[in-house]
């Protein structure tokens, strides 16, 4: 209830702040009037609005698939990240940034590379969970094919050029202002599928949490509830890290924080509170980002874990005592 | 100015860092006269009996960083892995001395090209990821590298074993003609100082020249330059190269009131509140307005995005070689774009309008 009233106030003091002052009356002019040849309304509308959407779609997003890894694989540590997804991403982005392989740096552009490694990765993860009986194997592949492109993106980084090498990091660094506002619509259309989607897989994963076997025995099939946990995963997660980058943190720590909160293995309250606080969360960090660009520039890869990693360890710590 | 009056004789660095090797020589000059280095400030070139010493000086206070001593060799094997000095080899007809270049990637010369395709010139990758092995079997007398880093990696091991290596900061120059300049060390590398005196006199005249055409413009074209990485707009500081080449081409540069050299980090709405009516944009890193776009798609909004934008981009190899030693062609092309009321008769040389 308290995060579910804190989060339009965030939003809020998301809107208001940043270098350029843009009032209220500056938003409600940018769409009842827009103006294309004022700043301010082109500031309102094409930055912050789109900023404001990306910073909640990636913080519920990443949470919400953060919470069904670790509920699927019953590990903790498991994240939006173990399956590789973001690798398939990572790698496409470096292929189009940093070889001259035609097809990859021709005008598709970095979102749209992103969008088809996450895709290609999604689709091969399905496959080998196809193939594999136990949740534990498919952790190991997602793990085995994160480090495989890692190393192949660690060898394509030795071999560029110091320009290169910058676009990429930047790009690892994740950015919440890649979108445009007319793209919001399929963006906001796809995560309420995907949101919807995990709402869907409530019971199972609550069974899930007793563990496979005690959920085969409740009649959960086990099969069914991977392949659609791993269809939202890859939806999820690709369309944040198309968008955003690969942005670490949120979707490990959060979930963790939420039971540590919560003390419930409800996934309907997991689920809802996870979209909420990581939504929180990340629009917590922008804000920062927001209020210090005068000053330094940064990314919001870094912040998440600068902010993030002692607020997990205090509420542990707080939990322990 | 005075000349060197040098037979054909080629000179060599083989010392640096205030440290003095003995070499082999073959040693027929008489004299070594001063080299006047008029507009570059971040090198000397201060004669003594059997050389020069080339110091290199610190752009902040002046002082020295470096000191190679330069004596003479008959026949030096150069590597050069900075494509600025590249341009200038290639500028006083100096490419048979390369043996080595970063890469073809970055290589615009057709002769460089050639010889790299015939093997006669090697390919030793960026100057952070090179092979010291490979280096030391070129046999080559002296590393030229940008030297963006932190010194030239093994360079001490590289020195050890007679192989010299001397950064290249033309690129901390904040005077075009201070770029240009370091054409002078490549003339007394080459033993060619006398065609690179006279080649850089022309650079001066034909620069100063086309800014007094500027002088007579009744106004200043508004201008914004730099680019997007990730969500930092980089913009050159008023105090910068390509602040003053702007300056000299008659614009009205955004962030020309900016101390320093140093880029400026910009955000992007403060990018869009400073610019949405600027009339030029140069000097975007992509050359299609689609690539302009997926650098960020606000960026349409900037008035220049319509028609003003120009680039280098489409021929990085030929600005990169040559665009140091060219100034007065940058600044052709500058006046060119940025003052069309002048009507200066000759095709872009480095830009090309951005569609």
């Amino acid at each position: 209830m308290v995060l579910a009233l804190l989060l339009p106030l965030f939003c809020l003091l998301h809107l208001y702040v940043g270098q350029i002052p843009i009032s209220f009356s500056d938003y409600w002019s940018s769409f009842s009037n827009f103006d294309a040849t004022s700043s301010n309304h082109i500031i309102a509308r094409e930055i912050r609005i789109p900023r404001l959407f990306m910073a909640l779609i990636a913080g519920a997003g990443l949470s919400i698939v953060g919470l069904l890894m670790q509920t699927l694989f019953n590990n903790p540590l498991a994240g939006p990240y173990v399956l590789g997804i973001n690798s398939g991403s990572s790698l496409f982005v470096a292929l189009s940034i940093m070889t001259g392989i035609p097809f990859f740096a021709s005008e598709l552009g970095l979102i749209t590379n992103a969008l088809l490694g996450a895709f290609l990765f999604g689709l091969l993860i399905l496959f080998f969970s196809r193939l594999v009986k136990t949740q534990i194997s498919l952790l190991l592949i997602g793990l085995m094919l994160g480090s495989f492109i890692s190393a192949f993106v660690a060898f394509l980084q030795s071999a560029s050029n110091a320009q290169e090498l910058k676009v990429f990091t930047l790009w690892a660094l994740g950015s919440l202002q890649k979108v445009e506002f007319s793209q919001l619509p399929i963006i906001i259309g796809i995560t309420i599928v995907g949101i919807l989607g995990a709402f869907l897989l409530v019971k199972p994963l609550n069974a899930l949490v007793l563990g496979e076997n005690e959920s085969k025995l409740l009649g959960v099939n086990i099969k069914t509830t991977r392949l659609w946990i791993i269809v939202i995963t890859a939806i999820l997660t690709g369309l944040v890290t198309a968008f955003c980058g690969p942005i670490a943190f949120v979707g490990l720590a959060v979930p963790n924080l939420v039971r540590i909160l919560f003390r419930t293995q409800q996934h309907f309250i997991l689920i809802s509170a996870s979209a909420l606080l990581g939504a929180i969360f990340i629009l917590l960090c922008d804000v920062i980002i927001q209020l210090t660009e005068p000053f330094f520039m940064l990314p919001i890869n870094v912040l998440t874990s600068i902010i993030g990693a002692p607020m997990v360890i205090f509420f542990i710590l707080n939990r322990l005592r | 100015m005075r000349f060197l009056a040098l037979t054909p004789l080629f000179l060599l660095l083989f010392s640096c860092s205030n440290k003095v090797d003995s070499i082999e020589s073959a040693s027929e000059i008489n004299s070594f006269d001063d080299i006047s280095i008029d507009y570059a400030v971040n090198f000397d070139l201060i004669p003594t009996d059997d050389g020069y010493n080339l110091l290199i000086l610190s752009p902040e206070n002046g002082e020295i960083e470096q000191s190679h001593f330069i004596k003479t060799l008959t026949k030096p094997k150069l590597i050069s892995l900075t494509s600025t000095f590249n341009g200038m080899l290639c500028a006083i007809n100096s490419q048979n001395y390369l043996s080595g270049v970063s890469s073809e990637k970055y290589v615009y010369d057709s002769l460089i090209l050639q010889k790299i395709a015939s093997k006669e010139i090697q390919v030793f990758g960026d100057e952070s990821n090179h092979s010291l092995e490979k280096i030391i079997a070129n046999q080559s007398n002296i590393v030229f590298y940008n030297g963006f880093g932190d010194g030239f990696p093994n360079e001490k091991k590289l020195n050890q074993l007679g192989v010299s290596t001397i950064p290249i900061y033309d690129w901390r120059e904040n005077h075009p003609l201070g770029k240009a300049e370091w054409i002078k060390l490549a003339g007394v590398i080459t033993g060619k100082i006398d065609e690179a005196n006279k080649l850089f006199q022309s650079i001066v005249l034909e620069y100063n020249r086309l800014q007094t055409i500027v002088d007579s413009v009744s106004s200043n074209p508004t201008v914004t330059a730099g680019s997007f990485y990730g969500d930092v707009w980089y913009a050159p500081g008023g105090e910068s190269y390509f602040a003053t080449l702007l300056k000299d081409a008659g614009a009205n540069y955004q962030y020309k009131e900016s101390k320093g050299t140093a880029s400026l980090e910009l955000s992007l709405e403060q990018v869009l509140d400073d610019n949405i009516k600027i009339e030029y944009w140069i000097n975007p890193t992509v050359d299609t307005k689609i690539k302009v776009l997926q650098m960020n798609p606000q960026l349409k909004h900037l008035s220049a995005f319509e028609n003003g934008m120009f680039c280098y981009s489409g021929q990085m190899t030929k600005f990169w070689e040559q665009s140091a030693i060219m100034p007065h062609l940058l600044l052709h092309d500058l006046i060119q774009v940025l003052h069309p009321e002048l009507s200066l008769k000759r095709e872009l040389y480095f830009y090309k309008n951005i569609q």
